[in-house]
């Protein structure tokens, strides 16, 4: 997390040490960072194991599935879409097995793709002629 | 405008189908359509909103009252982004309605549901579908100023938020919007007021919950069942149905309740979930506690059969059967509200309903013309065996609405033969094979 986001989460821990020191702030908030170049929109699959899987949800810029399907062994796979580049290093740093579904430049042309469907069928000219940079987060 | 056969629609486009199916006189008798309460539309222009919006749902069936049947109740489009499942559930009324008027079958695939089967399921369930709950945010998603990957509705930001909940600055785009699926009435206070641990710990829901309204995607909202799309999903549950699916993206699964904590199996009826023992989410300690018969209908029986549907009759399963809660806890969403609702089970109550979660689709942006055709055949078939179980035998039993029948008396014992037969012990014998 970076530049003004990592303030205002720094901001929340300080405001939440307070009343409550010790413990970690309450639900944080997920934002993506506010550096533009930072963003992105992919989605992936990730193994491990229950415990492995669900600590993974303090990763911020991930947007893991609500549960994961067991694959045996003791382990278990589950979605994820990712909205900072950083996330996807976050996970493999932890010796996670990933798998891209979609990567970000097939992502950005599907949004684009969609894009225009609605200019077409809206009638707007306003149809967008350069692959616009992924926004969510 | 001609409903789309192409591309995803927009929200009035869909609500327009609505419509122009209740006005189709093939199905003039059995799909009407209604007005929920008007969503807000408070963010005017520049959110992309565009005033009060009048929202619909249809019911399928007998229009009339009448006992013994079953209720179902689908949603749709609760979660902004998640374009697929409102599209693909005004195509499953048209499918059913048309295969009930021309009296022919539905096959998906490999598998068919026979012409008496849809007659059946018509005849005999009150079908309550809505297929976009969350319009606004569906709207947002698609508006070139929006965000596409937009997943709450958008409400306008509270005026003041709790110093426990952090900070959310006002220029912050993410301000809006409440997310749906976390604002049920059940358990929604999820932390002490002062935002120590509470029914939850606070480390055990990050990433599942907040109180943050500028928390992208999992904000819980004001207060219980505060925002008007809730509302409109809790009146349709106010018929006391026996199923509720809620359809959602993405990942191919189905999940089951509880998504609170674990759930622990117990003999006696399921008790009412209790609200002020702290939680400790997946592999803890507590658990919550579930009819360990229940649990094994809507786990294993109904779970399954929807599981091996989404097969195509092909054989091998596209969707898991999951447990809500298996990679964490958190509350305030519609499928456990919706089981919580009739708890506790006490003999002549009401059963608790039936509820899921199906995540249906690979990505968010799956494409109208590849991923969405394949979604929708799973997806279809997964409604279908569901309906084909609740008119079933076994599944008007399980809604109380056929007395269960006596016990079949055990057969008499058969005549000892006689033979000089040498079986070892510990082998099968012939009654065995």
């Amino acid at each position: 997390m970076g530049g003004v986001w990592g303030l205002i989460a720094l901001a929340a821990l300080t405001a939440c040490s307070g009343h409550d020191a010790g413990r970690p702030a309450p639900t944080p908030v997920q934002q993506a960072s506010g550096d533009a170049g930072d963003k992105t929109v992919m989605f992936i699959e990730i193994e491990g194991t229950l415990a492995e899987l669900a600590a993974l949800k303090q990763i911020d810029g991930l947007d893991l599935e609500r549960g994961a399907s067991d694959i045996g062994g003791g382990r278990h796979k589950v979605g994820a879409m990712v909205t900072r580049k950083g996330a996807l290093l976050d996970i493999q740093a932890r010796g996670l097995k990933t798998r891209i579904v979609m990567d970000e430049a097939e992502a950005a042309r599907r949004m684009q793709a969609e894009r225009e469907e609605i200019d077409r069928a809206t009638g707007s000219a306003a149809t967008q002629q350069t692959p616009p940079k992924p926004k969510s987060d | 405008v001609p409903w789309p056969t192409d591309r995803f629609p927009s929200a009035q486009e869909i609500y327009d189908r609505l419509r122009e199916l209740a006005a189709n006189d093939r199905y003039d008798e059995i799909v009407k359509v209604f007005d929920f309460e008007t969503v807000a539309g408070k963010g005017g222009p520049t959110q992309g909103n565009e005033g009060p919006r009048t929202t619909n749902y249809a019911r399928i069936g007998p229009q009339a009252s009448g006992t013994g049947r079953v209720t179902v109740v689908f949603t749709g489009g609760v979660h902004a982004r998640e374009w697929s499942p409102p599209t693909l559930l005004v195509n499953f009324i048209e499918k059913l309605a048309e295969a009930y008027a021309a009296g022919s079958s539905i096959t998906i695939g490999g598998a068919t549901t026979t012409a008496a089967q849809v007659r059946n399921i018509v005849e005999k369930v009150d079908l309550f579908i809505a297929p976009l709950i969350n319009a606004d945010g569906y709207e947002w998603s698609r508006n070139p100023a929006g965000e596409r990957m937009w997943r709450k509705n958008r409400r306008p930001p509270p005026a003041s938020v709790p110093p426990h909940c952090g900070t959310c600055g006002g220029a912050d785009p993410h301000r809006f919007g409440v997310d749906i699926n976390r604002n049920f009435d059940v358990i929604w206070q999820f932390l002490s007021p002062t935002g120590t641990d509470g029914t939850f710990s606070v480390a055990g829901v990050l990433g599942n919950m907040s109180c943050n309204p500028c928390e992208f995607e999992v904000y819980v909202g004001e207060s219980a069942a505060s925002e008007r799309e809730t509302q409109n999903v809790v009146f349709l549950l106010n018929n006391n149905p026996q199923y509720y699916i809620d359809v959602h993206m993405k990942g191919r699964k189905i999940y089951h309740s509880w998504g609170t904590d674990d759930n622990r199996p117990i003999p006696g009826p399921t008790p009412a979930l209790q609200t002020t023992t702290p939680r400790d989410g997946f592999g803890g300690v507590t658990k919550d506690d579930i009819n360990e018969d229940f649990l094994r209908e809507i786990r294993d029986t109904i779970g399954n059969r929807m599981a091996d549907a989404t097969g195509l009759g092909g054989g091998a399963r596209n969707y898991d059967v999951v447990l809500s809660s298996s990679l964490g806890a958190f509350s305030g969403a519609s499928d456990d509200y919706a089981m919580s609702r009739n708890l506790p089970t006490v003999p002549g109550a009401r059963q608790p309903i039936r509820s899921y979660t199906v995540e249906c689709g690979i990505t968010f942006l799956d494409t109208f013309r590849g991923e969405f055709q394949t979604t929708q055949r799973e997806v279809h078939a997964l409604l279908l065996s569901l309906l084909s179980y609740a008119v079933s035998p076994a599944g008007l039993r399980a809604a109380d609405l056929v007395p269960t029948p006596a016990p079949t008396p055990p057969p008499p014992p058969r005549p000892t033969k006689s033979c000089n037969c040498q079986i070892a012990p510990g082998t099968p014998g012939e009654d065995d094979l």
